[in-house]
């Protein structure tokens, strides 16, 4: 009879005690070498501290010319004219590349500062949201479409260094920028050696400026300015995990560790900063800070992985996503003394936005977890304040991402699904992931209209 | 067998002994880096822990700082075993131990968490209040990375166990 996976994993134990139990280190398939005495492996680390010290000191340094970190205050990379069609300008690669300090080198430092604020911020927080958004299309992985509810209004190439395959990671319009996390790999490298680049993108001008550029094991996820000036980065890496760094003229800050989650408002002036594995004895938390006044707050969530979704206009909602298995999220108000999930709203499936300050839209399909199956559904307009369905959108819905618009329409991508036989005439509606897809807006009247088609993300 | 009862010992803190504790780390940082990498991780960690015992002493939860400065001490380790294109668990060529090199490979790829959390629970019979110590993690992430690792071990050894 075959063995449990139970009773194979407790039998692997037994196999691995004794083999680390033994006496010398063990490299399996590899030739033994002699054990590191302990006291060479203090001396060893000692001079590894004394090392990274003198490292960012060197690195650090404000008068080192070939210090580039970020580079907001150096000449702007060549540009691309706005153009809604190719041809396209290639953006010169950068030209050197910087780490970030870890963050046992460099404590993690809580900036903006998330101390609770008894007085309650100021709500009239009237925000530009243009309802612009950007796709990227897989044939063209470097280069950014900006798009408003019916069409291109620009396109911009942020050039891909031959033989590396490109990622754009993420692309937010905040406010005249479009900030983008892009990152490239050689597929043919065994050691995934990532060059991650931080650009913004003024759609105006076309003007393109890197302002971090990495390379080495770390992924940049998103970016964007803050009311602050200050220019946020989440980055991702194999050894460091999840953090949120901080570029201030020209200075690198690691800011928080453990980061599941990290989002700006459309106006960059809300921040919300979710940590889910919090040390012991902790439980994971949201904060969110205003960063034109300071005022911040903080408050724990439920989700064990919960992160922010989606900020509302006016910055007094702010949209969880559970980021789990479920795929739910629920409203808040963050600026609460103790904020809890709206009762009114409920718990919806992620990917929300919200189309004004009152109005949120929501996905019904769904894929049952652990299942794989589609379920159509339709976009579902829902009221803030006391949770009422505002309209249905559309039918027999099933897509990815979704986009709101300040008129009202949403735009998503619609993804095909076919019928599988998964046999004994078990017939299963599934998503196919890799075909292409349409770019569908539904206007505040439920008609639709595909705008256009092919191997689309938004980023 | 019930994996999170902590059974075959005793539930409840992770042993504080030196002897206790390096166990508890040296086999969490090995689920998590493998086994060269992890074994040297433990042993700095226990470097460190035999060089400031005080500090040890008057810590809540010394196991998990120790695993924790084995963490550490794994950055440059690991980025060069990576570079040689080591697996966490390379395929036995011991002649005495037979290990279970299917499993093994599956373990390889699950998530760093998911893989310790399954390890220690399912493979030393650690309760998820343990391993919620040792790591530094509630005991509801714990549960959430053992269901989910064993789902995708499952998935990945297609469901032959």
């Amino acid at each position: 009879m075959t063995p449990s996976l139970e009773d194979r994993l407790a039998a692997a134990g037994e196999q691995l005690d004794a083999l680390i139990e033994r006496e010398r280190p063990v490299m399996l398939g590899i030739a033994e070498r002699p054990g590191r005495p302990r006291a060479v492996g203090v001396l060893v680390s000692l001079c590894t501290v004394v090392l990274v010290v003198v490292g960012l000191m060197w690195v650090n340094r404000s008068d080192d010319p070939t210090r580039t970190p970020a580079t907001d205050t150096g000449a702007p990379l060549p540009t691309a004219p706005v153009t809604t069609t190719p041809p396209l300008t290639t953006v010169q690669t950068e030209s050197s590349q910087t780490s970030v300090p870890t963050a046992t080198s460099t404590p993690a430092t809580p900036v903006p500062t998330v101390t609770p604020t008894t007085a309650a911020p100021d709500l009239v927080r009237p925000t530009d949201v243009s309802g612009l958004f950007v796709t990227v299309s897989a044939d063209r992985p470097a280069v950014v479409d900006l798009r408003d509810a019916t069409s291109v209004i620009g396109s911009f190439d942020l050039g891909c260094p031959t033989g590396r395959a490109c990622v754009v990671a993420s692309a937010r319009v905040m406010g005249d920028t479009i900030w983008v996390a892009i990152n490239d790999t050689d597929p043919d490298d065994p050691n995934n050696d990532i060059a991650s680049r931080v650009l913004s993108v003024s759609p105006t001008t076309g003007e393109i400026v890197q302002h971090l550029g990495l390379r080495g094991t770390t992924t940049v996820l998103a970016a964007g300015r803050g009311a602050d000036g200050v220019v946020y980065t989440y980055l991702s890496d194999e050894l460091d995990g999840l953090r949120l760094v901080s570029i201030d003229d020209g200075d690198i800050s690691v800011l928080e560790t453990g980061v599941s989650g990290f989002l700006l408002s459309d106006d960059g002036r809300f921040l919300a900063v979710s940590l889910s594995n919090p040390p012991a004895g902790e439980r994971p938390r949201i904060e969110v800070t205003d960063l034109a006044d300071g005022s911040s707050n903080a408050f724990q969530t439920d989700g064990i992985n919960a992160g922010p979704g989606a900020w509302s206009p006016d910055g007094r909602h702010l949209i969880v996503n559970e980021q789990w298995e479920d795929g739910t999220a629920w409203v808040v108000d963050p600026w609460a003394t103790s904020p809890e999930p709206s009762a009114a709203t409920g718990v919806f499936l992620d990917g929300a936005c919200f189309i004004d300050a009152g109005t949120i839209a929501h996905r019904t399909w769904n894929v049952g977890y652990g299942q794989g199956d589609a379920q159509s559904g339709v976009i579902r307009l829902t009221a803030v304040d006391d949770g009422s369905t505002l309209a249905d959108l559309g039918q027999d819905l099933f897509g990815d991402s979704l986009r709101c618009h300040p008129d009202g329409s949403v735009i998503y991508l619609r993804r095909p699904v076919v019928d599988v036989d998964l046999g004994d005439g078990f017939i299963q509606p599934e998503p196919v992931y890799d075909a292409p897809v349409d770019l569908v807006r539904i206007a505040p009247d439920g008609s639709a209209t595909t705008l256009t088609s092919g191997p689309l993300r938004m980023v | 067998m019930v994996p999170n009862s902590g059974s075959e010992r005793n539930a409840g803190d992770v042993d504080r002994s030196i002897v206790g504790m390096h166990r508890s780390v040296r086999r969490a940082l090995v689920a998590r880096c493998g086994l060269e990498v992890g074994a040297d991780a433990a042993a700095d960690a226990m470097a460190w822990a035999i060089a400031h015992p005080t500090e040890l002493e008057t810590m809540a939860n010394p196991a998990g700082y120790l695993y924790r400065v084995g963490l550490s001490s794994v950055r440059r380790e690991w980025r060069i075993a990576k570079r040689r294109g080591r697996m966490l668990f390379e395929p036995s060529v011991e002649p005495d131990v037979a290990l279970d090199d299917e499993l093994f490979a599956a373990l390889g790829r699950l998530k760093r968490d998911e893989r310790v959390a399954v390890v220690l629970v399912h493979a030393y019979a650690y309760s998820y209040r343990e391993v919620a110590e040792l790591i530094g993690v509630s005991e509801a992430a714990v549960t959430n990375h053992v269901h989910r690792g064993l789902r995708r071990l499952r998935i990945l050894m297609g469901d032959r166990s």
